[in-house]
């Protein structure tokens, strides 16, 4: 009689919500991802920026030469 | 399905507070400390806080960790591979360790409304910039316990993993 093998239970737990039980999302049983599509997914993209935009940086007088990453206000500039 | 978050207005920032549209300043190859203003580029981004709350109460941080925040939709319009049915599932079940999933704040049970995390991406903000951006945002939401440590858990697994040169051959 095959025994199951209660390391890959506990392996098939990791990453499930711990509680609550009740109203869990739990995935439908539909398609299982075969091991050649989950490589495909963990080397995704990182997703560009909606939006960008310039500030102007410049070195912080004085004290240790650290760049603001912050935009200048008019009075600043 | 339990509501993943609270909506909260309040000046101090924790684990798992979301803030949506962060600017993100990005160095380019060639910027150089000069003393002449450069022109740097700011991305606009929806992040969500991964340093520890306790750190954050106790102003022991000058800088915040943050990990980027996408809709599902968003995110697989640069990866169509999770637009195939069944491959949430897989980012669901934590075995895609670079992402995390959270259910939509306002609509928990249409998965279809679900965000997900990139811990691949960490961008560290000042907090004071944090602070004031967060209270100008006015309510915003934050997650709860337990989903909030299960966050914080994904996390750190992602931080932990060991990848092996080998391994055992799989039993078949």
């Amino acid at each position: 009689m095959e025994r199951p093998n209660a390391d890959a239970a506990v392996l098939e737990g990791v990453g499930r919500p711990v509680a609550p039980l009740s109203g869990m999302i739990e995935p439908p049983c539909d398609v299982r991802t075969d091991e050649l599509d989950l490589d495909e997914l963990r080397d995704y993209q990182s997703v560009p920026p909606r939006q960008s935009h310039t500030v102007l940086v410049r070195l912080r007088q004085g004290g240790r030469l650290k760049p603001l990453p912050y935009p200048l206000d008019e009075e600043d500039s | 399905v339990e509501s993943f978050w609270d909506r909260v207005e309040e000046r101090g920032l924790r684990q798992g507070d979301y803030l949506p549209g962060c600017s993100i300043p990005v160095f380019g190859s060639s910027f150089t400390a000069t003393d002449d203003p450069q022109e740097v580029r700011a991305d606009r981004g929806d992040l969500i806080v991964v340093t520890q709350s306790c750190d954050l109460e106790q102003h022991k941080v000058r800088l915040v960790a943050t990990c980027p925040i996408f809709p599902l939709a968003e995110f697989e319009t640069v990866n169509p591979a999770f637009a195939r049915k069944g491959r949430w599932n897989e980012v669901l079940k934590g075995r895609v360790e670079g992402l995390h999933l959270l259910a939509s704040p306002t609509i928990p049970e249409d998965n279809r409304q679900a965000l997900v995390v990139d811990f691949r991406e960490i961008y560290s903000l000042p907090h004071d910039y944090l602070v004031e951006y967060a209270s100008r945002l006015g309510p915003r939401w934050r997650l709860r316990p337990p989903f909030l440590e299960h966050f914080s858990q994904a996390f750190a697994r992602f931080f932990m993993r060991v990848g092996l040169p080998s391994t055992i051959p799989e039993f078949r």
